[in-house]
């Protein structure tokens, strides 16, 4: 298999930039898999295993901004 | 810190938490308090960045441009993974750092030039005044100068 360089940052400058890039990349791609694990019929204790947090964090993060995500899923 | 902003300058910070709600950010920016003073009801502010082209659609792109070229810049395939994962759901913005510095130093520019109340053409300059992160890149990838985009806010206020 061919390697690929992964490119460097040219400057701090530019490093920095893209450690702010990924964050809101890691953003939001946590918003998407998490509603779509939801939507699958995962728990809020699964999901939060999965990232590795509290299931009281998770669900403070995403709940409001996912009401109706997962309708049959109790809450708590 | 508000007490002395104008009734419109009340306007654009208001705006700019709308502006965030609407792009689904969980905070609000600088990019927001930008694309609030982009729009036509904010006045001087908004006439000096069109005349450099800088309508809300093109601050908009402009942004756009800057993350995905930062992410393209270290290999990662930015374009595809951003469309798989659009901004969704409802939030409501908390005030972020890049917002807040903007702010103060809207509020030390006004004092500098002795001005007695805080107009959206402060807001702009202090937004203008920053010395890294997203919009300073977005608006350097836009053929923008800062400075000399705010030398002609100063020269309008």
């Amino acid at each position: 298999m061919p390697s690929t360089a992964i490119p460097s940052p040219e400057s701090p400058a530019d490093g920095l930039a893209a450690v702010v890039a990924l964050r809101r990349l890691a953003d939001r791609l946590e918003d998407a898999q998490v509603e779509r694990a939801l939507r699958d019929g995962w728990s809020w204790s699964q999901v939060a295993e999965a990232l590795g947090v509290t299931r009281q964090a998770v669900h403070k993060k995403h709940a409001k901004r996912l009401a109706g995500a997962n309708p049959r899923r109790r809450s708590v | 810190m508000f007490e002395r902003f104008t009734r419109d300058a009340r306007a654009v910070v208001k705006r700019s938490h709308e502006e965030a709600a609407r792009l689904r950010s969980p905070t609000v920016d600088a990019e927001h308090l930008l694309l609030a003073l982009a729009a036509p009801a904010s006045g001087p502010p908004a006439q000096v960045l069109a005349e450099a082209g800088l309508d809300r659609d093109r601050l908009l792109a402009a942004f756009d441009a800057e993350l995905e070229s930062s992410l393209e810049a270290i290999g990662v395939p930015a374009a595809e993974l951003l469309e798989q994962a659009p901004p969704s759901g409802w939030r409501s913005p908390r005030w972020g750092q890049s917002a807040k510095l903007a702010m103060e130093r809207s509020v030390h520019a006004a004092a500098t030039r002795r001005d007695r109340r805080l107009l959206p053409g402060h807001l702009l300059l202090g937004v203008l005044r920053a010395e890294a992160g997203t919009v300073p890149r977005a608006l350097e990838r836009a053929g923008v100068d800062p400075p000399r985009l705010a030398e002609r806010m100063s020269a309008a206020l």
